[in-house]
């Protein structure tokens, strides 16, 4: 086996087990749901591309290609701005229907600061850690976690204030 | 019963149903490194151009730089092994790889074309001196630019205290015109995090009234930094 085969096979070892999360991670953030699976596409591409930089413990590497992801994220939505402006004929894909207690909270959600948010979903969402949501937003542990409580007491609040409405639906 | 909002924003995901098999995944996987290596080609009117101008190697100019990461803007793309990045982001540009073996070659094509540098400079070898001394990591197309504009500031400092010293009016007029025009180029200004453009004003300033003190005491570092980067 040749130096390149044993790059190739610890590459696909490693993020093989990965592509399940990255796909959720996009569909998560994008849509029509067909730029996720293209999204996942263009992060294993990203990932081969610079796989000498791939780390050799398995939560390194999952931090990693979730950086990578970020960047590739980053990108997709500066061109989806760029194509919205040229065609706003653009729709929302019909979301699958939730509870209502899980609508009002994704409302709540989108009334928050766009870092507020990405920090909630990398914790409740992607499953990362505090310290682990903040690194992959470039900020502190300790910074991290006061965010995350000021979020989550954003997100009580916005949805407290939402919440009367649901109540008054019901009765 | 009031519900719990994380609770319900967790039982929100849109990606709850989502999954992929083994075989897809290893199908999605195995389309990235079975795929030929992409090339990245730089637009051939500009990198002609840059070419012409400083001398790059036609082979870079031909098959595109390492050095280039295709990644932009924030988030930075550090990772937790190896490259960090060098600095924050400081705006959209790309984020380059000063550690990749071309990147002399490719700093050299993201010199500032506003801005020159005093009679006897090469700007190609003026760029890869400053390339070389750079620390090995990730770092924005606008950092790298600030940092030629401050060497070129550098260069222009000297060159009114060499003309001032052998008593050269025009020659410390043009130093003093463009340390005056160097305040405000535009990575310097972006880069800026507080009082680096006063401070170059007030050597600009220096220069314009003809006071050598002044001149020496503002950015005296640059003798330091200038050092194997001279004519």
């Amino acid at each position: 086996m040749t130096g390149a085969d044993v790059d190739r096979r610890r590459f696909e070892a490693a993020v093989e087990p990965l592509i399940p999360d990255l796909l959720r991670y996009f569909v998560r953030r994008v849509e029509p749901r067909a730029d996720a699976d293209d999204c996942v596409s263009e992060t294993t591409l990203a990932l081969w591309r610079h796989r000498r930089r791939l780390p050799v413990a398995s939560e390194e590497q999952r931090m990693w290609a979730f950086g990578v992801a970020r960047n590739v994220l980053a990108n997709h939505l500066r061109k989806r701005a760029r194509r919205a402006r040229i065609d706003e004929s653009l729709v929302r894909e019909e979301a699958e229907p939730v509870s209502d207690e899980a609508f009002l909270a994704l409302e709540a959600l989108g009334t928050l600061p766009p870092a507020d948010q990405e920090l909630l979903r990398l914790v409740l969402w992607d499953g990362f850690g505090i310290a682990e949501a903040g690194a992959l937003a470039g900020v502190r542990p300790a910074a991290a976690r006061k965010r995350y409580e000021r979020a989550r007491g954003r997100l009580r609040d916005a949805f407290a204030a939402l919440e009367p409405a649901l109540t008054r639906d019901r009765a | 019963m009031t519900p719990d909002p994380l609770a319900a924003l967790a039982a929100a995901d849109p990606a709850r149903d989502v999954s992929v098999s083994p075989q897809r995944a290893r199908g999605l996987v195995r389309a990235a490194t079975t795929q030929p290596p992409r090339r990245r080609w730089i637009v051939p009117t500009v990198a002609v151009m840059a070419a012409l101008a400083v001398g790059i190697p036609a082979t870079a100019v031909a098959s595109g730089y390492l050095a280039r990461t295709g990644w932009f803007g924030s988030p930075n793309p550090g990772s937790p092994e190896g490259t960090r990045p060098i600095g924050t982001e400081a705006d959209g540009s790309e984020w380059i790889d000063t550690s990749a073996a071309d990147y002399g070659d490719y700093a050299v094509t993201l010199w500032p074309s506003s801005v020159p540098l005093p009679p006897g400079y090469d700007v190609g070898s003026f760029a890869r001196a400053i390339a070389a001394d750079a620390p090995e990591g990730l770092r924005q197309v606008t950092g790298i630019r600030s940092e030629f504009e401050q060497n070129a500031r550098c260069a222009w400092r000297e060159e009114w205290l060499d003309a001032d010293a052998v008593g050269d009016a025009a020659r410390a007029a043009v130093a003093a015109q463009t340390l005056t025009d160097g305040a405000t180029w535009p990575a310097t200004v972006a880069t800026d995090g507080g009082g680096i453009v006063d401070g170059e004003k007030e050597l600009a300033a220096a220069a314009t009234a003809g006071d050598r003190a002044g001149v020496e005491a503002a950015d005296a570092w640059c003798a330091d930094l200038l050092e194997r980067r001279g004519r």
